[in-house]
């Protein structure tokens, strides 16, 4: 039985849960002289610890919804309860000191160094100046800026990356439980961006905050979120679910138009290689024996077995041919080439496969030792299993929320149900 | 070929033409006389036949006495049959008396004063008012070639003026009491000048030197001269303010002038400047004038300044008006 | 901030951006070096005009009566009210414009922004003469104050129209970001706005002075003395030796004040912004 849900940040893979949930209770947001709402009774719950990715076309209200949570707008009518409290019962600005918030842009004041700019929040709560300092140095270095170079700089210094690793640094300066994140990496180039989100996700499974990031980058929502709540006007939830979830299986045309054409491809983002069942091949050492070797592959009928050195690395392939005319399994055989290791994605996979124009590919381990082949057949199986775990998402319309259903690993997820 | 030639000779004649009397027009800053505003007739001046339509430009300064004087000569001349070119209120201050020089106006009232001190150079006036006249009446014709001639009984110099209110309080009549009054108590003869009369050695560093007090004890300020009649009347202040003698704000105001009674400032009688060669070709201009002259006292031009001054009138009318209540002339439209 | 990185389609990355970032800070470090010329050689200027025009004056033979003006306690004392007016004119016009432009760009004031600009447009289109006569005539009393208020609201209008504009153009997400970090209003306008307002305050202030300090030439009418004494008193005497003496320590002062508004300027707006 794969696991397929375990191949980033729920709760039960940070090192500690610091997130808090966050439950929006039949939520409104109307503007004056305008007929319909902005955001039109949405309900949902994000789970504490998680990464939740709202995703729409522009206009549909998934900032605002966002900007509800911190209050920054004010709803109309329903309730916001984050970590068990009812948000708006608190005074907005202390409210917000306990939640980061990150922009595009940045949003760094220009006119204070980094450092200055990073204890925003710690300096308003009323930290003493060391401990600033330590924790301003503290987040720097979390998110990849050298503090002794970085601290007195000004941002009209940095890069646009850079800039948005100290938006990030500063959103969580003060340790908040949860993370508002409205596009933060929208206003980067695409390789910046791509370095920035896998920062986030490394962060996140150091911090496990709650996370609510918007974004209208699909790709984006796939590779970060735990979640995607796939907003259309008026912000009305389309679908709130798992990635694999939704690219198994959209709920309606508007969710499929946004997962694109190549949901299958992006699946196979989503498991990575130790997530699925790897094949066995027959291995032997250098100064193994050459006719066990030639036993092996007769009696598993295979065509190929592996040569290891002497830390089970992966050498080199050996096949009955090979095996025919020689004594030792000294320097015989192919070379390997593509090799895997259990963090790969499935991608990588068929990346791989595609490159050897093979059927099956070498998997490592974590010191790069022989764990197991790959195959073409592994990745449809996989698929397949996907899309048959999916197929009922949306027979009960009444609720398109995640279920228990999703995950196969259930019993492993944070304790608190979610509400059906 | 002779047809092009007087073209061209025609063009260049009305180039000239026209680049002179730019030229001339620029050089002196001044328009072209205009005709009197207001007609007149004959009354005590009968018309003359030999200034009969005599072109003669009057000029003046631009302040309002000035102004006035100007049109009492035009309007006299006038009247006696001259055809007259108005050219009063010339801006800026020595500009009258380099229009007179140049030629672009043939008359005006110039002050004793002023030409002694001024225009000859000299620093110390003389104290008697004839013998100031005949002095530089005598020097501009040597030195310069103009001739003055009926200088009127009128002074129009600097004094020191107070409110009714303080005159009264502190009894101070004339410039020695009030010498006495900064000696004492300075600070009840708080005095308001303007820049000019602060440091001019026939202004209030001279003044003080004649009635032996040190100006530096006394408390002056500085204003502008228009400020200084109200301030001066409002008595907070000023004390005592700057005034010119015939000055309407004085009337109006009710403000007492204190007597110069060591005669130390200046004389500035108005009289009568030409050069000598239209003083020479038309006589008949002083004989006609002199009875005019006699008749500006300070009491009637400080009149003469309130109406316009205060009371808003034109010049002009309140020139002929007055020719006419004296008998000079009549109101002819 | 990021505008030289903006995103320009295929850009390789943080390592050219910090190139763009490098060309442009070349320009700016190369206007910044200018200014910093600008700085040192103007108070030279002005030393130079100073130490000229004295020089000159008393080099010559002064008579009596533009020895009562042309003298080095006349010249103190005057050029000594002069700068008491100016700074009496500054203090008084940062203090009423700086608050008022801070108030007027509050939500919910902005409507009245224009009525109070067109206030100041009065003061700046009417001739500063009429408006020391038409003040002392209000108030029928003479003196420093006199000549210093209506001054001030002749050179009111550079400052509060700096002040708003100062406020305006501070890029709204920044106040997003403040607000969203749990700063109260206050705060985002103690921490984020006037910081980032100031240069723009001090480019106006700097202007208002230089006119503080032309305008104060005519406050001697209402007997607050100052430089415009020797201009006046050498243009009616047809003195130039006083006018002109009178005149060039007025410039001289203008340029001064000029200078240390520049100085100001560099030194009091916020490092970050320079």
């Amino acid at each position: 039985m794969t696991d397929t849900a375990s191949r980033k940040g729920t709760a039960a893979h940070h090192d500690h849960t610091h997130g808090v949930e966050i439950v929006l209770d039949d939520v409104v947001k109307r503007y004056p002289g305008q007929v319909d709402a902005a955001v039109d009774h949405v309900s949902m719950t994000i789970p504490a610890g998680e990464t939740v990715v709202f995703v729409g076309p522009s206009g549909c209200g998934k900032t605002t919804t966002m900007r509800m949570i911190n209050r920054l707008i004010e709803p109309s009518s329903g309730r916001i309860t984050i970590g068990g409290k009812d948000a708006l019962s608190i005074d907005p600005d202390q409210l917000r000191r306990g939640i980061g918030y990150s922009i595009q842009q940045a949003g760094l004041f220009p006119h204070l160094t980094v450092a200055k700019n990073v204890a925003t929040v710690p300096g308003l709560i009323g930290w003493d100046r060391k401990h600033i300092a330590e924790r301003t140095d503290e987040m720097l270095d979390l998110v990849g800026l050298d503090p002794d170079t970085y601290r007195d700089r000004y941002p009209r210094q940095l890069s646009g990356g850079q800039q948005q690793r100290v938006g990030v640094a500063r959103a969580l300066a003060a340790d908040p439980p949860v993370l508002l994140m409205d596009e933060p990496f929208g206003a980067v180039d695409p390789i910046t961006r791509g370095l920035l989100q896998d920062e986030l996700m490394r962060l996140q499974s150091e911090l496990g905050k709650t996370i609510v990031f918007v974004t209208h980058d699909f790709n984006e929502a796939v590779k970060l979120g735990d979640r995607i709540a796939v907003l259309g006007s008026q912000s009305h939830i389309m679908q709130y679910d798992t990635p694999e979830a939704i690219l198994a299986n959209p709920a309606n045309d508007m969710v499929a138009g946004f997962v694109g054409a190549d949901a299958s491809l992006k699946q196979l983002t989503l498991s990575r290689v130790r997530d699925v069942r790897l094949i066995e091949c027959p291995t032997a050492h250098e100064d193994g024996s050459v006719d066990e070797m030639r036993r092996a592959l007769l009696a598993r009928r295979r065509q190929w077995g592996l040569i290891l050195d002497a830390r089970n690395r992966p050498v080199r392939w050996v096949s009955p041919a090979h095996l025919a005319t020689v004594d030792s399994l000294r320097d015989v055989g192919d070379p390997v080439g593509e090799i895997l290791s259990v963090q790969s994605t499935l991608q990588d996979a068929l990346e791989a496969l595609l490159a050897e124009s093979s059927a099956s590919t070498v998997v490592t381990g974590r010191r790069g030792e022989y764990v197991g082949l790959i195959t073409i057949d592994t990745l449809v199986e996989n698929l397949r299993q996907l899309r048959d775990e999916h197929a009922d998402d949306h027979d009960d319309l009444s609720d398109p929320g995640p279920s228990a259903l999703d995950e196969p690993g259930g019993a492993q997820r944070a304790p608190e149900e979610l509400a059906p | 070929m002779a047809g092009r030639r007087k073209l061209l000779l025609r063009k260049v004649a009305a180039f000239a033409m026209v680049a002179a009397t730019a030229v001339t027009l620029a050089s002196c800053g001044l328009e072209s006389g205009g005709a009197l505003p207001l007609k007149v007739g004959p009354g005590s001046i009968t018309p003359v036949p030999e200034l009969e339509g005599v072109p003669i430009t009057v000029g003046s300064k631009d302040f309002t006495e000035q102004i006035i004087l100007g049109y009492i000569i035009e309007f006299a001349l006038s009247a006696a049959g001259a055809d007259i070119r108005d050219l009063t209120n010339i801006q800026g201050s020595n500009s009258t008396r380099d229009a007179q020089v140049h030629g672009q106006i043939d008359l005006t009232y110039e002050y004793t004063g002023t030409g002694w001190i001024n225009y000859l150079g000299h620093e110390h006036p003389i104290p008697d008012p004839t013998a100031q006249f005949e002095a530089v009446r005598d020097e501009d014709l040597t030195r310069n070639g103009l001739v003055w001639t009926d200088p009127a009984p009128m002074n129009n110099t600097y004094a020191l003026a107070t409110s009714r209110a303080t005159a009264e309080a502190t009894g101070v009549r004339t410039l020695s009491e009030y010498a006495d009054l900064v000696k004492r108590d300075p600070a009840a003869a708080t005095t308001c000048v303007e820049t000019e009369f602060n440091v001019r050695q026939d202004g209030y560093p001279g003044m003080a030197a004649a009635y032996d007090f040190d100006p530096a004890k006394a408390q002056k300020q500085i204003l502008q001269t228009g400020i200084i009649y109200q301030a001066t009347a409002d008595g907070t202040q000023c004390k005592f303010g700057e005034v010119f003698t015939t000055d309407g704000r004085i009337i109006a105001l009710d403000l007492v002038l204190l007597d110069d009674d060591r005669s130390f400032f200046p004389k500035y009688n108005p009289a009568l400047i030409m050069r000598e060669g239209f003083a020479q070709a038309h006589p008949q201009v002083a004989e006609v004038m002199a009875p005019v002259s006699a008749e500006l006292t300070d009491e009637e031009i400080t009149e003469l300044n309130r109406r316009v001054d205060v009371e808003g009138k034109e010049p002009a009318d309140v020139a002929r008006e007055w020719l006419v209540d004296k008998g000079f002339v009549t109101a002819a439209d | 901030m990021s505008t030289e990185t903006s995103p320009r389609g295929s850009a390789p990355g943080a390592g050219v951006a910090a190139t763009d970032v490098a060309v442009v800070d070349h320009t700016a470090a190369a206007d910044r070096r200018a200014e910093r010329m600008r700085l040192l050689a103007q108070p030279v200027l002005v030393l130079l005009l100073t130490g000229g025009v004295l020089a000159w004056a008393f080099s010559r033979d002064l008579n009596a009566t533009q020895q009562a003006s042309i003298s080095v306690a006349n010249l103190a004392t005057l050029t000594w009210q002069h700068v008491l007016i100016t700074v009496a004119v500054v203090v008084i016009v940062v203090a009423l414009a700086v608050p008022l432009g801070t108030l007027l760009t509050r939500p919910g004031w902005t409507r009245l922004a224009p009525v109070f600009v067109g206030i100041a447009n009065i003061g700046a289109a009417a001739p500063a003469i009429g408006l020391l006569v038409l003040f002392y005539l209000a108030t029928r009393t003479t003196g420093f104050w006199i000549g210093v208020l209506p001054i001030a609201f002749y050179s009111l209008l550079p400052v509060l129209r700096n002040t708003i504009l100062g406020y305006q153009q501070v890029d709204p997400t920044l106040i997003d970001a403040g607000r969203g970090q749990g700063m109260s209003a206050r705060t985002v306008l103690r921490r984020v706005e006037f910081p980032m307002a100031v240069p723009y305050i001090l480019a106006g202030l700097r202007t208002s002075l230089v006119l503080a300090v032309g305008t104060a030439t005519l406050c001697f009418l209402v007997s607050a003395g100052g430089l415009g004494v020797l201009i006046d008193t050498g243009y009616k005497l047809r003195d130039n030796v006083t006018l002109v003496v009178g005149a060039v320590l007025a410039v001289s002062l203008a340029l001064l004040v000029d200078w240390l508004g520049a100085l100001a300027e560099v030194y009091l707006g916020p490092k970050g912004l320079r």
